[in-house]
């Protein structure tokens, strides 16, 4: 009973430290709420949108923000507040998605070479700088080249250009935590690699990990705009932001809300998850802050 | 296989055009039209004025002013004589026989005759590997100067698109005193018959052709009968895109193309009237020919139906950069006939889901068909990553729904598209033909050339009769014939639903009068004058 007690308050004492660094840092608040927004239009994006973002219609094509079509519609007469709304599901599909499969990799590589170093590290070290010596987005282009555009390669390209740096990251960690003496007394008590590694070492890197995905959470919507707008990204007809803005850009002098609102959205959630990135920094970072 | 690109006919280049010939009996020239200069711009440096020697799209079109062919294509893409009066055919098909016009001269004063096509000519199988035409020329088995003004072509094989080749630029007619002046070392030293002659070459900066005031032999469409008004033409020469709009806001440069992101700007521009002209070649919707279900012509031809060729033309091109094609040869090019239109399988939603039905493509509960043996009916439409390419099919497929059809979007990039279609990845196919003869059948349409440019894999022994015939009829009237038949037959068959012909705008400058177009959009300048 009384361990009990005490555990609760252990774990009150660690818990609301945090939440007061938390509601203490305003961009982290302005990023939550904007990454939230974002998050609950993709979920209820068919309770929200009303209309088919896909449908055309002709004869309202290049109509102007109105009480009928909020953003006005594109040169197919598609409303663009339906293609905008639904565009942010691919965004966070996008986001997520190739942020997970960068971490994966790189997270798993960047254990293996911290803890066995050696050969293996030389190894992973040198594939990985290898990597980094390209110019991410060409290599992502490359890859869709190869692959063809679709949603899903343009989630593996972008993983497959983003897992250096998780890697990176991780193994100038595991080095460090490999020094520690707990770390030394699981493996003196004849505990198996994976073992060290997950439940050891791995812990000790989450927050990096964390900050470091949020950052790139928002370079992944940028890059999967940018290569959409190129024609590499999201096929046709989809609403993919990037890919109205470039169907907008042929109209930015007589219709510019259609490059304008899906704008504005990739600026703003993409600040949003900086912000958030950011304001994590500072909260979990225990070298920072008091 | 890359793109293929034919050749502009020089004439449009080079020459000048009233709509009607109207034979005017004014003698000389009026001395109020005479003067002025025009200026285009070079997008590239013009490496040489050598016609054998290059095949520079504008090195040719300045050279286009400076020598002449033998015949030229007129306002209605018929072929007429321009150095020659006019021509026989042998029976065999294999022999031309060509009257030359007397009375003309080079710009270094000496004759123009016989002896000089044949020079020219020999010169061009001897060191013109690198022109354009020098494929077809291979087929010249020999010429010959019979006397003054009768030179006789031989060919190995009968080859009806060799007039369109010597009527290009590229075929123009060379000064042999000239060449041989020069040391064979004509690339700065360009002497012709034509209306313009060279005045100055300023390489990477400018080109001045100036006029030829002995020129009296313009083609019989034009109103002026003799020399050109327009005393100078300029050639600057600027690469760059935004500068050559500086350029022509500058008033430095009269006459300019322009992309259509362009095109409002100056359509509002007092300064610039703007002037259509229609690309050689058309964009089509193919189908696979050759594999289930599409090597059926029943499923083709309900297809066709469903697609709206204006809503395309409209909604992608504003009604502004492309007209409605209705027929396999583009409007652009000889060989098209407005009466094809009356086998047009044309836009009808109704005639589109009965066909359908009666194949057997019955739709669900969604609106949607399924195949005969029950599948989802799910084709897959292969095309270029190009924006217009992707606004087209966004369209086919609403129009395709509009039937119950679910039509697959699939965007390659060019080199990747290129590749997949001759292996019979696709079951429609969307793409387009640039090239200026009838005989473009054989390039897209005909069996031998399934694993190349025939993209949709369509081969039908009747129509490879007709592209056989075709290839091979020497006289003008019998051959528009044969492509007459051979266009209703595609067009009844459907392998491809041609959608539209591009059309290129073009700003020039108000100061120049009386500049008028033929049939294609083409300019033609020989009544051209500057108003000062």
């Amino acid at each position: 009973m009384a361990s009990a007690v005490l555990a609760a308050a252990a774990r009150r004492r660690r818990v609301t430290p945090l939440l007061r660094r938390v509601r203490r840092s305003p961009p982290l608040v302005v990023g939550l709420v904007l990454f939230g927004a974002l998050l609950l239009m993709a979920a209820f994006a068919p309770l929200i949108a009303p209309a088919d973002p896909i449908a055309i219609q002709v004869s309202e094509r290049l109509q102007p923000p109105s009480a009928a079509h909020l953003f006005g519609t594109d040169d197919f007469g598609r409303d663009l507040f339906s293609r905008v709304v639904w565009g942010s599901r691919l965004a966070v599909r996008l986001g997520t998605l190739s942020v997970l499969v960068a971490a994966t990799g790189g997270v798993a590589l960047g254990l293996v070479a911290g803890y066995y170093r050696g050969w293996v590290d030389n190894l992973i070290s040198r594939l990985l700088e290898v990597v980094l010596a390209f110019p991410g987005e060409l290599f992502a282009i490359a890859i869709i080249a190869v692959l063809g555009p679709s949603l899903d390669n343009l989630i593996v390209a972008l993983g497959l250009f983003g897992w250096p740096g998780y890697a990176r990251l991780v193994r100038g960690s595991v080095l460090s935590a490999g020094q520690r003496e707990y770390v030394e007394a699981a493996r003196a008590i004849g505990a198996r690699a994976s073992r060290v590694m997950l439940r050891h070492i791995l812990p000790n890197v989450v927050a990096p990990v964390i900050i470091l995905s949020a950052t790139r959470f928002g370079g992944a919507l940028l890059a999967g705009s940018g290569l959409s707008f190129i024609g590499l990204g999201v096929p046709i007809p989809q609403p993919e932001w990037g890919a109205i803005m470039a169907t907008g850009r042929d109209y930015i002098g007589s219709a510019w809300w259609i490059v304008v609102f899906p704008g504005v959205l990739i600026a703003t959630a993409v600040l949003g998850v900086n912000l958030v990135g950011d304001g994590l920094r500072d909260v979990l970072d225990p070298r920072l802050g008091d | 296989m890359n793109r293929i690109v034919r050749l502009a006919p020089a004439l449009l280049l080079a020459a000048a055009a009233c709509a009607a010939p109207a034979p005017t009996g004014q003698g000389g020239t009026p001395a109020s039209k005479v003067g002025g200069s025009v200026t285009f711009v070079a997008t590239t440096d013009p490496d040489t004025l050598d016609l054998h020697q290059t095949s520079n799209p504008v090195s040719s079109t300045i050279f286009g002013w400076i020598y002449e062919p033998l015949i030229y294509q007129d306002l209605d893409n018929t072929y007429k004589g321009l150095l020659a009066e006019s021509w026989a055919v042998s029976s065999d098909n294999r022999a031309i026989t060509f009257k030359l016009r007397k009375g003309v001269t080079f710009t270094d004063g000496s004759p123009f005759n016989a002896e000089a096509v044949k020079f020219t000519f020999e010169r061009l199988v001897r060191v013109g590997a690198k022109s354009p035409i020098f494929e077809t020329f291979k087929n010249i088995a020999s010429a010959e100067a019979k006397d003054e003004t009768t030179f006789v072509l031989n060919m190995k094989e009968p080859s009806a698109p060799i007039f369109h080749d010597l009527q290009t630029a590229y075929a123009g007619i060379l000064s042999p005193s000239a060449v041989k002046a020069a040391n064979d070392n004509i690339g700065r030293a360009a002497v012709g018959t034509g209306p313009y002659k060279l005045k100055e070459f300023q390489t990477g900066q400018q080109i001045t052709l100036e006029r030829n005031a002995d020129y009296k032999w313009p083609p019989a469409l034009f109103a002026n009968r003799g020399a050109p008004y327009i005393q100078e033409l300029r050639y600057r020469v600027i690469p760059e895109p935004a500068t050559q709009l500086a350029a022509l806001d500058a008033g430095e440069v009269d006459v300019l193309g322009l992309a259509a992101k362009d095109l409002a700007r100056y359509s509002a521009d007092g300064r610039f009237k703007i002037y259509d002209s229609f690309t050689y070649g058309l964009t089509y919707l193919g189908f696979d020919a050759k594999r289930p279900p599409f090597d059926n012509a029943k499923l083709r031809q309900a297809l066709s139906r469903a697609v709206n060729k204006s809503e395309i033309v409209q909604v992608v091109f504003e009604n502004k950069l492309a007209k409605v094609s209705c027929c396999p040869i583009a409007e652009s090019i000889q060989g098209y006939d407005p009466k094809l239109k009356d086998f047009e399988l044309g836009y009808d939603v109704a005639k589109a889901k009965a066909g359908l039905d009666e194949l057997g493509y019955k739709a669900g509960a969604d609106g949607l068909r399924a195949t005969p043996d029950g599948k989802p009916f799910k084709p897959v439409l292969y095309t270029s990553t190009s924006d217009t390419h992707g606004k087209i099919s966004t369209l086919l497929q609403a129009q395709f729904k509009a039937v119950g059809v679910d039509l697959q979007i699939k965007q390659l990039e060019a080199g990747a598209l290129l590749a997949a279609t001759p292996k019979a990845e696709h079951d429609l196919y969307l793409n387009g033909y640039s090239w200026n003869e009838p005989d473009m059948f054989s390039l897209f349409l005909s069996c031998d050339r399934i694993a190349s440019s025939n993209r949709v894999l369509y081969c039908n022994p009747e129509l490879e009769a007709l592209i056989r015939a075709g290839r091979t009829e020497l006289d003008q009237g019998k051959r528009m014939k044969i492509y007459f038949d051979a266009q209703k037959l595609t067009m009844q068959e459907a392998p491809w639903q041609p959608l539209y012909m591009p059309v290129s705008k073009t700003a020039i400058n108000v100061k120049i009068q009386d500049l008028k177009q033929g049939q294609a959009g083409g300019l033609y300048w020989h009544d051209a004058w500057v108003k000062q």
